[in-house]
Parts: C-alpha cells; sequence; structure tokens
C-alpha cells in the first residue's frame, strides 16, 4: 500500500483517535470510572470500523482484543486497574504504529507480536488467579504503570534489585562457608526489606511476596529464633533465583521482549519446609556444632528438589562495582565500601569520545610542518608535556570502563555449587585472577560463553568419583584470567578425562562433517566441537549437552573479537583457552598498505606475515601464483586489489607481503603492497550507509589524519569463497 | 512535517547556496551543518561510484557523496574553489562535494515553486522546488530524498574502478 493511501486512512482515523486521546490517554488510572467506558467504546469501535473497511487486518485484531477487554470491565470479569493497564498500554502501541505508518514505516507485523504478547499475558494471568490463588507455581507478572514506566522508576528498580541480589548471594556464600559471621545476615535482612518495600510502593506484588516470605525467615534468623541450616541457605539460594528471574521477566515486560513465566514452585516448597521445620532457638551456634558442620560432607540433610534457574539472569547494567569485600576479619556489619558516584554510560562514551578525539587532534598539531620546523626548545618540552598528560587522561578515561572479572566469577562460583550438587560429582572450583581488569562490555557479554564451558567441564569432562582412578576423587576445575601483552587471557581447565579423538570423530563422520578417507590432525577433530549441531553427549542432561553448546561459544566469544583453543590430553584433561582483546572499542592492529588506501587487520586475527619465495608458490592452469606452500599447509592468495577493485602497487607476492590470517582451523593469505605499522586504534562504527561492504568492520583514525578501513579476515573471506562457488 | 514545508517554518525560507556547474542550488539553512575545504577522503570498495568515500573531521567518520557523479556530470579536478558541505539529517552527517560555495539566501514564499514539472526528461524526485530571484534560479535540493538509505544503498553493487 502506498503511504499517500495510509494518509488518507489516518485522516479519516483522526477524529476517533482524538477522542481517544481526550478520553484514554489524559484519563488518570486510579480517576477510572465506568461511565467513562463508553467514552472509550465508541471511538474505538469507530476505529475498528475503518481498519476493517481497509483490510488492516493487524489493527483489527488488536481492536477486537482492546473490545473484548473493554467488555470484560464492563461486566466487572476483570479487575479494573488491570484491565485498563492491558488497554491503555496496547492502544499506545496502536497508536504508535499508526503514527509510524503516516511516516511510512511499517510496524504492523511488530505490533502483531506486542498483541501475541498482550494476549498470552493475559492469558497467563488469568490462569494464575482461577488456579492457584495462594501458591502459584507459574508467575507471569503485570506490566507496572505507565507513570512508573515513564519516569524511569522502574527501570531504577531492576537495577536496585539486581545490585542488591548480588550483594545478597555473595554474603550467603561467604556466610555458608564460614557460618560464623552471622552478624551478615543483618545486610541482607535489610536489602530484602528494600526490594520489598520498593517493590510494594511500586506495584510489584510478586516481587514483594517472595522477598517478604524470604524476610521473615532473615528475620527469624537475625533474632536467633532459627540457626542456619542448609535448608535454610537452599531456601535463600531459591529465593535468590526467583526474584532474579522475576526481575529479568519485568525487564523483558518492559521492553517489550518475549516473556517467559517464572516458577516460584520451588521457593513456595522450600519455604513450607522451613516453616514445618522450625529450629530451636540457639541464639549463637555453639562451636562445636558449626565445627561438625564445617567438617561435615557437604550433603545437605534434606533433599530438596533445587532447580537449575531459568535462564541464567544477564549481568546488571551497572556502572559503580560492587567491591568485593577483601578483608573477611573486618568488623562485622562494619564493611568498607568504597564511595562510588552512578554515572550514565552514555556520558561515559561522550568522555571518552571527546579524549579519542583529543588525541587526534593533538597528534595533528605535532605533526604540522610549522611546528616541525619549530627550534625553540621550550614550544617542544611544553606540547611534549601537553602529550603526556594527554595520553595518561586517555589510559584514565579508558580505565573506568575497566571492571575486575570477579563479578563473573562469583556468579561461576554459584552456578558450580548448583552443579556439583546437581551432577553428584565433588567439584572444587578454582578461581585466579579474579582482579584481573577488563572492559565492562566484555564483562556482560563474557558469562554465557564461560559459564557454558564451565558445564560441559562439569558435565562430560569430570568423571564420576568412581571412574577417576589414581586422580584426585574431587573433580577440579580451574578459571584463570591474566593480561598477556594487549589480550586477556582466560583459561578454562579440568583435570577430567580429556576429549576422545576416536569418538569425536565417529560423531563427525555420522554428522557428515567429516569424511573418513581423510586424516585429520588431534586439533582438527577437537575443533569438531566448535562445528553447529555437534553434542557428544550420549545422554543429554539439562546441564548440558543440547546440542546448540560449543558454537554458540564460539560465536559469542568472536563477536567480542576474541578467540578460542582447545588442549586436550586423554584422561588428563582439557583445557580452553579464550583469548579476549582489552577492550571491543580498542583493538591492536596491523596497519597495511594496498594502493593509495590503507587498511587494518586485528592483529588477534593475523597468524604471521610472510614474503613468499618463488618457489614456494604453486598453481595450475597457468596461474602459477595462486597459493604457497608454508610449513606444508597450502595457503590460497588473496587478493584484495582485486577484490576491491584497487591499483596496487605490487601484484607479485614475492615482492609484496603476505599476511597470513586463521580463518576457522584454514589458514588464508592476504596479499598487500607493504605492511607500515603496528598501533592501538580505535574502532568506529561507518553506520547503516555502509553496511553492504563486505568484510569491513569499521574505521579509524590513522595518526597523520586519515581514515583507515578495519579488515575482517573471516567475513571477507567466507564472502570471497562463497562467491566462486555461486560463479561455479 | 513535509520537507518543502520545512524549508520555510524551519529555516525561515534561508538557503545555502553552492555552485555545481553552471547552476546553483540550494540547501535548507537547518539542513546544513559546515563547509570545509576539500579534504583527503578515503574511498570505500564496494559503494556505487557517486559515494566518495569517508573524510575525518575532527575525529569522526562520514560518508560524502559526489554531487556531480550523483547528478551524472562529467567530474573535474579539484580547484581552490571545490567544498564540502556537510548536512545533517536523520542523525546522520553526510559530506557533499560542490564545485563552490556560494553563499546564504533569503527567499519569501512567493519567490518559491514546490516541484514545478521541468518537462518529460527531467526527473525532479531530488528536488524540492525551484527558487526564482531577480537573476537567479536556484534548484533546491531535497536532501531526504538523496541521502535516504535506500539511495545511498541502491546501487551498492561493485563498481569498476
Amino acid at each position: 500500500m502506498e503511504v499517500r493511501q495510509f494518509e488518507l486512512i489516518l485522516e479519516e482515523l483522526a477524529p476517533f483517535r482524538e477522542q481517544l486521546r481526550a478520553s484514554l490517554l489524559e484519563k488518570n488510572l486510579n480517576g477510572f470510572s465506568l461511565p467513562d467506558l463508553t467514552e472509550i467504546m465508541l471511538p474505538m469501535d469507530g476505529l475498528l470500523e475503518v481498519c476493517q473497511h481497509h483490510g488492516l487486518e493487524n489493527f483489527v485484531q488488536g481492536l477486537e482484543f482492546i473490545n473484548d477487554l473493554l467488555g470484560q470491565l464492563a461486566t466487572e470479569s476483570i479487575g479494573s486497574y488491570t484491565g485498563m493497564t492491558y488497554v491503555l498500554n496496547l492502544y499506545e502501541f496502536l497508536d504508535d504504529a499508526l503514527d509510524a505508518l503516516g511516516r511510512g514505516e511499517d510496524k504492523r507485523e511488530e505490533f502483531s507480536g506486542i498483541l501475541g504478547r498482550f494476549q498470552h499475558m493475559l492469558e497467563g494471568m488469568n490462569a494464575v488467579s482461577e488456579g492457584h490463588a495462594d501458591y502459584p507455581e507459574e508467575v507471569l507478572q503485570d506490566l507496572p504503570t505507565a507513570e512508573v514506566l515513564e519516569d524511569g522508576s522502574a527501570g531504577d528498580f531492576i537495577n536496585e534489585v539486581k545490585d542488591g541480589l548480588e550483594a545478597v548471594e555473595e554474603t550467603v556464600l561467604s556466610l555458608e562457608e564460614d557460618p560464623s559471621q552471622k552478624s551478615e545476615i543483618d545486610a541482607v535482612f535489610r536489602i530484602m526489606h528494600t526490594i520489598k518495600g520498593t517493590s510494594g510502593f511500586l506495584g510489584m506484588p510478586v516481587i514483594g511476596k517472595v522477598a517478604h516470605r524470604t524476610e521473615d525467615i532473615l528475620g527469624e534468623i537475625r533474632d536467633g529464633k532459627r540457626s542456619l541450616t542448609p535448608s535454610v541457605f537452599e531456601l535463600l539460594f531459591i529465593s535468590i533465583d526467583c526474584l532474579k528471574n522475576l526481575v529479568d521477566q519485568l525487564k523483558n515486560l518492559i521492553e517489550g521482549s518475549l516473556v517467559a513465566p517464572v516458577n516460584l514452585g520451588d521457593f513456595y516448597q522450600a519455604l513450607q519446609y522451613c516453616i514445618d521445620h522450625p529450629q530451636g532457638g540457639a541464639p549463637e551456634g555453639t562451636p562445636v556444632k558449626e565445627e561438625a558442620r564445617e567438617t561435615a560432607p557437604r550433603e545437605p540433610e534434606p533433599t530438596l528438589p533445587s532447580k537449575e534457574s531459568k535462564g541464567d539472569s544477564s549481568p546488571p547494567e551497572k556502572i559503580i562495582p560492587k567491591r568485593s569485600h577483601k578483608s573477611q576479619q573486618a568488623a562485622p556489619g562494619g564493611k568498607k565500601i568504597d564511595e562510588t558516584l552512578k554515572v550514565s554510560a552514555t556520558k561515559l562514551d561522550e568522555l571518552s569520545n571527546l579524549v579519542g578525539e583529543m588525541v587526534v587532534a593533538l597528534s595533528l598539531l605535532s605533526q604540522n610542518p610549522v611546528i616541525l620546523e619549530e627550534a625553540d626548545r621550550s614550544v617542544l618540552a611544553q606540547l611534549d608535556h601537553l602529550e603526556k598528560i594527554t595520553e595518561s587522561l586517555r589510559n584514565k578515561v579508558l580505565g573506568i570502563r575497566m571492571f575486575p572479572i570477579g563479578s563473573v566469577f562469583s556468579k561461576l562460583s554459584r552456578q558450580v555449587r548448583d552443579l556439583s550438587h546437581k551432577s553428584g560429582k565433588n567439584i572444587n572450583l578454582v578461581l585466579k585472577g579474579s582482579d584481573t581488569l577488563v572492559d565492562k562490555s566484555i564483562i556482560d557479554n563474557i558469562y554465557a560463553p564461560l559459564m557454558h564451558l564451565v558445564r560441559n567441564s562439569i558435565d562430560h569432562g569430570i568423571e564420576p568419583a568412581e571412574e577417576r582412578g589414581n586422580k584426585d576423587p574431587q573433580g577440579n576445575v580451574t578459571i584463570t584470567a591474566q593480561h598477556l601483552g594487549d589480550a586477556i587471557d582466560l583459561v578454562i581447565q579440568d583435570d577430567g578425562r580429556g576429549l576422545d579423538v576416536e569418538k569425536l570423530m565417529n560423531k563427525a563422520v555420522e554428522r557428515g562433517l567429516a569424511r573418513r578417507d581423510r586424516e585429520y590432525t588431534d586439533k582438527e577433530v577437537y575443533n569438531f566441537i566448535f562445528l553447529p549441531g555437534f553434542s557428544t553427549a550420549q545422554v543429554v542432561t539439562d546441564i548440558s549437552g543440547r546440542g546448540v553448546g560449543m558454537d554458540v561459544v564460539k560465536k559469542s566469544v568472536e563477536q567480542l573479537r576474541g578467540k578460542i583453543a582447545i588442549e586436550s590430553a586423554k584422561g588428563v584433561g582439557t583445557t580452553f583457552r579464550l583469548k579476549m582483546p582489552l577492550t571491543t572499542s580498542i583493538i591492536e592492529g596491523l596497519v597495511v598498505a594496498v594502493g593509495g588506501s590503507r587498511f587494518i587487520l586485528p592483529i588477534l586475527d593475523v597468524n604471521q606475515t610472510i614474503t613468499p619465495d618463488q618457489a614456494d608458490l604453486k598453481g595450475y592452469n597457468a596461474q602459477e601464483n595462486e597459493f604457497f606452500l608454508l610449513q606444508g599447509e597450502t595457503i590460497p592468495i588473496v587478493r584484495l586489489f582485486e577484490m576491491y577493485h584497487l591499483t596496487p602497487k605490487v601484484t607479485d607476492p614475492v615482492k609484496g607481503v603476505i599476511i597470513v590470517c586463521n580463518v576457522g582451523l584454514k589458514r588464508y593469505g592476504i596479499l598487500v603492497d607493504e605492511l607500515l605499522h603496528r598501533q592501538q586504534i580505535v574502532i568506529q562504527k561507518l553506520g547503516d550507509r555502509f553496511a553492504k561492504v563486505r568484510g569491513i568492520t569499521g574505521g579509524t583514525i590513522l595518526g597523520d589524519g586519515r581514515v583507515g578501513l578495519i579488515l575482517d579476515p573471516v567475513s571477507l573471506i567466507n564472502e570471497l569463497f562463497s562467491k566462486k562457488k555461486q560463479s561455479e | 512535517m513535509k520537507s518543502a514545508s520545512r524549508l520555510f517554518a524551519e529555516s525561515e525560507g534561508k538557503l545555502l547556496t553552492i555552485r555545481l556547474g553552471d547552476q546553483e542550488y540550494g540547501i535548507p539553512i537547518l539542513e546544513s551543518r559546515e563547509v570545509v575545504k576539500m579534504m583527503a577522503i578515503e574511498s570505500i570498495p564496494q559503494t556505487p561510484s557517486f559515494m566518495r568515500g569517508v573524510l575525518n573531521l575532527r575525529g569522526h567518520i562520514h560518508p560524502v557523496i559526489d554531487l556531480r557523479t550523483k547528478f551524472n556530470m562529467p567530474s573535474q579536478e579539484d580547484t581552490a574553489e571545490t567544498c564540502i558541505i556537510l548536512v545533517n539529517l536523520h542523525d546522520h552527517v553526510t559530506g557533499m562535494i560542490a564545485d563552490q560555495l556560494i553563499g546564504v539566501t533569503t527567499l519569501s514564499p512567493e519567490q518559491f515553486e514546490e516541484r514545478p514539472d521541468l518537462g518529460q526528461h527531467i526527473n525532479n524526485r531530488f528536488l524540492l522546488g525551484v527558487a526564482k530571484l531577480a537573476e537567479r534560479v536556484i534548484l533546491v535540493l531535497n536532501l531526504d530524498e538523496m541521502l535516504s538509505n535506500e539511495e545511498l544503498l541502491s546501487l551498492s553493487e561493485p563498481h569498476s574502478a
């Protein structure tokens, strides 16, 4: 349909929308009364008619749903508050989609998606209120009121709860290690209390209820009416999980992404257990008792059905990290917290952009001919000083975005604790280098791949205790983080059974990923596990082995511009090595020239640079230099100038330089005129104007103020060879 | 608001005018951001021929299009007059290479005709309209249309160099 046609339809709709604006949008939810319904229903009917007439199916469905809701409101079969929240919110989306049509954007599909979610939510809500009034297992929360959404308090609340829960989790974990720090429970109690209060205030009853029940138990502990039994810890962990899931659900709800119900069954079951088993008042757990608990095997006496928390909670969007309390022996309650400020991430980005501009401006100034010829030493000395200050300013600004990786580690140790229980394997997790500083964007995204690797190690790597032979019956998983040059080295190592080359090979052949008649090195075989659809688990457990695992891990690592490699020895263990850049916005790059253009290759992609001997160049069909031999491997030569229609200085590989890059397991050589230098570059996006250009991920300003293009060897080579296949 | 009515409502009829060949063109003043003299432009592979490349303006990378190529005019050597007009539309900054910067002109609504029919050979898709002054005829450009993503991506097949 033409935009013009939509304009006509919108004109027809305008009077009805005007009425609705008056009767609906400007009406306060609380001041709503039944007679108002007719004021809403009439224009809605008008809208419905027009939409039906013009065949706007998506909107017809939406309006019918709204009318249905209004009907339910009139017959009072739905609460007026809830009903109106739905009507208001859905109408706002509809209004928005109509406006978009006027601008020539088609949001109808999107609207249908939103409508589907609303219907789903309402169904879920009805089911909840009908079925289990008191102990709902599956819970879908209501969308908060428009007011709360608009003034941002919902977002603040989510961040606050996430921060709070992280602190609670840390405290409860350390309490479990050392129950003598009982006064720490005060802090947990306070946080739960705040969550309860705020959620009540903002109208989020489900979160409030869970926090309230947990607070009750905590209160009893604080008052000495209950002692810290394993079942209490279990309850606390379940409660933390439930609250996290609820907050995530809320976040999804607000952002309009897919919403899954949260299961609170475990929580109520654990709660009931705790209520049914009140512990005798032991205000100060006697030392003897505690020691006994410490040496006792880590099997709690109650066997509560602990379920894996649904969906790993995404890391909270916080800027100020909670310093992990290093002084464990500090006076109870007197935890020292660095004074911090909350600053919006946008402001930080602006700041670092400005500093970036300043560095470029300064380098232009110092390369200015007038300055270069300047003989006055004091001018040069002052300029030098300014450069030093600018450099340290830049480092400081970049440092603001860097946080210790410990926050990711503490989440991991929590998961390992649960997995250890569930898999029945006794796992000892060792974390090294938790104070390693990493860019926030990496912290935010590294947890999921790391968790998957750790799960794999526990589920597939570590043998059950009786199969471990001479090894320590306790399985060891070690995660190490350290800076290695300009990269971060993350190593996940287990002392399990190691990868079984034969089994992997069989599987790969079975899946059609490998050929029996070819020889593969062990390393090649290991790398099969990164192929999509490859899973070696004989039994698919709920811990791992869903078959989507490792390829997703690899993808998410690569998205962060990192690399992943495997080492393994049968019977000794498996090691995954992740090499991540320090930040995702700054990379170490190799600047090369082709003709008059300069390109940057990320150093992590570069395997080596070489100028081949004539004798190593091979080819056939009168094309004698299509590939060359390097350490016995054939390396195809990629001619950038052909692909990008440039006029190079060098076309003969013997006279130029070949940059050997790893793409998957294969190596390719990119022919360039010359290597210029290596430098840290700030990646700038080129924008959607250049979205269709293949092989280039961005641009950067080089030292002389000109623009260099950043190459992505992987997509460059994939593009080249997919084209070749097409033309064959 | 449609681009043509924006010319008077927002830019108060003020045009930044440039020369391209023998013709004077106008850009609504509020859509223009700044004018810089010709500077180094890095070409980007696999883009339409009128896409000259990208430039570095105080540390930010912006695309630059060549108006001569865009309007199918023969290209010519850069002169001292050649300049880049940076325009700001939909939060994107884009540079346009013109032969010369002329200046700022204020139009009254009577002097402006919205998208007149210019004969069967002229596609007036990229024009907001024509301004007729005492001795000058200014073609007012419709940047919305010229710089839309669809337009800029339309020819994104590799062109031979």
